[in-house]
């Protein structure tokens, strides 16, 4: 049972952008996002310009014109955070800037709330431009340099990395499937950037959402002060939500000089975020790898002790499954066979009633968790009503609660791997230790 | 209410009870309207306490390294059969456990009501009764085999190991705390129970509670488990007279990255002894670092402007009852220019002191930070039972930040940065 109100109430801050506000004032501190959501063009070039134009946003405004500029202001604001960033929803992408700051109820002097909220407006409108409005040369280069060297820590994180080349691979030719490739980074010129960033911001579909203790109409004013003209609200549609079907599936193995093997095996599950299936996903995901007590971690980890770590992710805006564990490269088979095996058994049998009930009883609690933290809430909504789904805490719960095993087995049926990707460790030795 | 006592702090607006069971373990109870309660009942037995003198026989026992997280994963099970995680799972309950250099924490979260009691009477139950059997010790060295290697492959868990490892030639944190294949492999039934009785006892441990929960039933609940007349003999650790200086100076190790990466620790073999004394030498550690290796900082500005850092330092500071240090890392292609880039710039803000605004600003930081940790369940309590262990009390932090002056700054600056106890960690691409 919630305990607190969950809903969401939505305002018109001006002529087509919308703030989706969330009264909670048993918090110390309030989230302010805003969102701009857009169709990805599925252009790998386009997706380095978009990486490169953050990075550039980030790295000083008119006001503030050092990114040490922005971060004392940050700072002085009670340590605010404000961070830009971007990142896939199904074949759409999202540019986002959001801030953590506490409440103006602990400020001394200046309100916390308008100063995020012009340091928001230097970011995205008022960056650090040269007299023919172009990123300065030299900043465009650092930033260039900044984003190589981040993508060459990637491998740093087998876990991670193996993560991502089996997205590269499974969604090839997707939008979801591109990553910034460092060769395309470094061809960016200063003017290709600066046009990039003018036609960016020409025309926006900007949303706010707002979870804190502030009064609506408080929060609509100061939004309204410092975006209303600042931008042509744009009304260009996203690309609606869709999944494709697995294919033969694809087996790629890369060596790493580290010890562990790292497996991910991608599946395609056709049920995507607006699917009447969608709420049931959380439940089969917990039931299959995304829990201590799920199949997977009980087989693999406690009973056949052949690895630490072991999950199941679901990712609703492309109806994917991903399972990855970190295993001895030698069970790397037995492993694999298991996690297709165990999938299954989940078509062929019904669970039994206490696994499924378990199961839900955990959905549930993380749907509850929700309301305990001021961004899962934002995030929570925003992620729905880009697509125009309308769907509270509650609701959920009460569509988690009434989940049956022949949801389940109904799941399981429309699931298939479609991709296998094993960085295999090499298990060398790291290397010789000198000391001096 | 009436055995607990209620410690308050008015600028924040915030509250707890702490009450002292007959068995010696102190309880905290800590009410916050949340959808979510959570619990963690803790022992100090972690990676460094792996000396002591057996009270029967007056031996002197040396454990094997990663005994303190192989009994973590090895309190999950139980006599009947029953994995504690499914136990948890049926109460829609989120079970967890971590063991760290000093202490070994045991944790859930539930929706606050009655599952949450119920919960705590499992938690409670779990990790007093303990069972170990050859075979399943055996089990248990596969899965944590698989988890050493995980942090072996690690390049940040290993650059910040051999810091650590420079910096302290005998005490025990120099221990990874999963342990190796080899050190695990000595770990036996007897030994764990032999820790258990020793280290899980009341009175080694704490009991913390956050959340929508009434003090006398959490307290009902740990009547059921502890009892009043819980031993209370030793569980002291020995721990061997350390050098003050750093041990090695320069540690370099080669591994499958593709940048070199570095961590610099500053070991602070001056921290006072008395816990208040410690608390506040920490915070101005945590300034100190702050002011020095910030983002917003002169150093980084000027290293990021010359392209020699292109990510921010990653920094902090470790304070124990037997460690103190602060440290800083990041990722260079030229570690022996950058080294040099901070070797200066330490030398010129020796001489100068660092600057009273931003003195200033990283004690807002300080302060803004803590008041943010109230509205997280989870973090209050990690957040009091750190303050236990230190013997210090949560509540008193904001008054000890703001009596910080930039005087005793400059000097700590010039005591806990010195190339003698500073030792540099690199790790190299293959």
């Amino acid at each position: 049972m919630q305990r607190f109100d969950v809903s969401s109430e939505k305002f018109e801050v001006f002529d087509n952008c919308e703030l989706k506000y969330y009264h909670a004032d048993r918090f110390k501190t309030s989230i302010l996002k805003l969102s701009v959501a857009l169709p990805s063009d599925n252009d790998p070039k386009s997706t380095a310009m978009f990486s490169l134009m953050i990075n550039l946003l980030k790295s000083g405004t008119e006001k503030y014109p050092e990114k040490a500029d922005i971060i004392k202001r940050l700072n002085d604001l009670y340590d605010a955070t404000c961070s830009i960033g971007g990142y896939a929803s199904g074949d759409n992408r999202i540019f986002e800037i959001s801030s953590e700051m506490l409440s103006d109820r602990f400020a001394d002097s200046e309100s916390i709330f308008e100063g995020i909220c012009e340091l928001m407006y230097q970011m995205l409108f008022k960056p650090f431009l040269d007299s023919d409005r172009r990123f300065y040369k030299d900043r465009v280069e650092r930033e260039k340099n900044t984003i190589i060297d981040r993508i060459k820590s990637e491998k740093n994180n087998s876990r991670e990395y193996a993560f991502k080349r089996c997205r590269e691979i499974m969604c090839d030719g997707e939008p979801y499937g591109q990553s910034v490739k460092p060769r395309l980074i470094s061809r960016i010129s200063q003017k290709q950037i600066s046009d990039y960033y003018i036609a960016f911001v020409k025309e926006l579909k900007l949303e706010f959402s707002y979870v804190g203790d502030k009064d609506a109409s408080e929060v609509i004013s100061v939004l309204k002060k410092h975006f209303s003209g600042a931008y042509t609200p744009s009304d260009k549609a996203l690309l609606p939500l869709s999944a494709r079907s697995a294919g033969k599936i694809k087996y790629v193995e890369e060596e790493l000089d580290i010890k562990q093997g790292v497996l991910i095996i991608g599946m395609r599950t056709g049920i995507l975020l607006d699917d009447e299936l969608s709420c049931a996903m959380c439940v089969f995901n917990n039931i299959y790898g995304g829990t201590f007590s799920s199949r997977l971690f009980k087989l693999i980890r406690e009973k056949m002790s052949m690895c630490y770590y072991m999950s199941s992710d679901y990712v609703s805006t492309k109806g994917l499954m991903f399972v990855s564990c970190g295993i001895d490269v030698n069970n790397r088979e037995i492993v694999q066979n298991t996690i297709i095996a165990e999938l299954d058994r989940l078509k062929s049998e019904p669970v039994t009633r206490e696994e499924l009930e378990v199961a839900k009883k955990l959905a549930i609690k993380e749907l509850n968790d929700i309301t305990d933290y001021p961004n899962a809430i934002a995030s929570f909504y925003f992620s729905r009503s880009i697509y125009g789904i309308a769907l509270t805490i509650n609701e959920f719960i009460e569509k988690v609660s009434k989940v049956s095993a022949v949801d389940i087995q109904r799941i399981a049926n429309k699931i298939a791997p479609d991709t296998v990707f094993f960085l295999k460790g090499t298990g060398a030795d790291n290397g010789e230790d000198l000391y001096e | 209410m009436n055995k607990f006592t209620e410690y308050s702090n008015t600028l924040l607006s915030e509250k707890y009870y702490k009450f002292i069971h007959g068995s010696g373990l102190p309880i905290f109870v800590y009410p916050k309207e949340r959808q979510s309660s959570c619990a963690i009942f803790a022992t100090e037995f972690g990676s460094i306490n792996n000396r002591f003198y057996d009270i029967n026989t007056g031996k002197l026992i040396d454990l094997p390294d990663g005994i303190a997280h192989f009994m973590e994963h090895k309190m999950f099970d139980n006599e009947n059969g029953d994995n504690v995680d499914d136990i948890f799972s049926r109460l829609g309950a989120d079970p967890n456990a971590y063991t760290s250099w000093d202490h070994t924490a045991y944790f859930f979260t539930c929706t606050s009501g009655e599952s949450f009691y119920e919960g705590l009477d499992k938690l409670l139950s779990f990790v007093s009764s303990p069972y170990f059997t050859e075979e399943s010790v055996a089990k248990e060295q596969g899965i944590i085999g698989q988890e050493i290697a995980m942090c072996e492959d690690d390049p940040y868990d290993r650059c910040f190991l051999e810091m650590v490892r420079g910096l302290y030639e005998k005490n025990p944190v120099r221990a990874d705390v999963v342990g190796s294949v080899d050190s695990i492999a000595q770990i036996t039934p007897a030994l764990l129970y032999q820790c258990h009785e020793r280290f899980y006892k009341p009175c080694n441990m704490a009991l913390i509670v956050c959340g929508d929960v009434e003090a006398e039933r959490v307290l009902m609940v740990t009547d059921k488990h502890i009892s009043a007349s819980s031993d209370k003999t030793d569980t002291r650790t020995i721990l061997p007279k350390e050098r003050i200086m750093a041990y090695k100076r320069r540690v370099t190790q080669k591994m499958a990255v593709e940048r070199p990466m570095f961590c610099i620790g500053f070991k602070d073999s001056k921290a006072p002894t008395d816990p208040y004394g410690r608390r506040k030498r920490q915070i101005l550690t945590e300034i100190l670092i702050g002011v020095i290796f910030s983002s917003s900082g002169e150093l980084y500005s000027s290293l990021f402007k010359k392209n020699l850092m292109t990510t921010p330092f990653n920094y902090g500071e470790e304070y124990g009852k037997s460690y103190a240090l602060g440290y800083v890392g990041g990722e260079c292609d030229d570690v022996e220019l950058l080294f040099g880039e901070i070797k200066k710039y330490i030398k010129k803000i020796k001489k100068n002191g660092i600057k009273k605004e931003d003195f200033e600003r990283r004690k807002k930081i300080i302060f803004s930070s803590d008041i943010k940790m109230y509205d997280s369940t989870w973090e209050i309590a990690s957040a009091l039972l750190d303050s236990y262990l230190s013997e210090t009390d949560l509540f008193d932090d904001p008054e000890l930040l703001k009596s910080l002056t930039l005087e005793e700054a400059n000097d700590l600056l010039k005591e806990l940065i010195c190339e003698k106890r500073t030792t540099y960690s690199v790790v190299l691409p293959n």
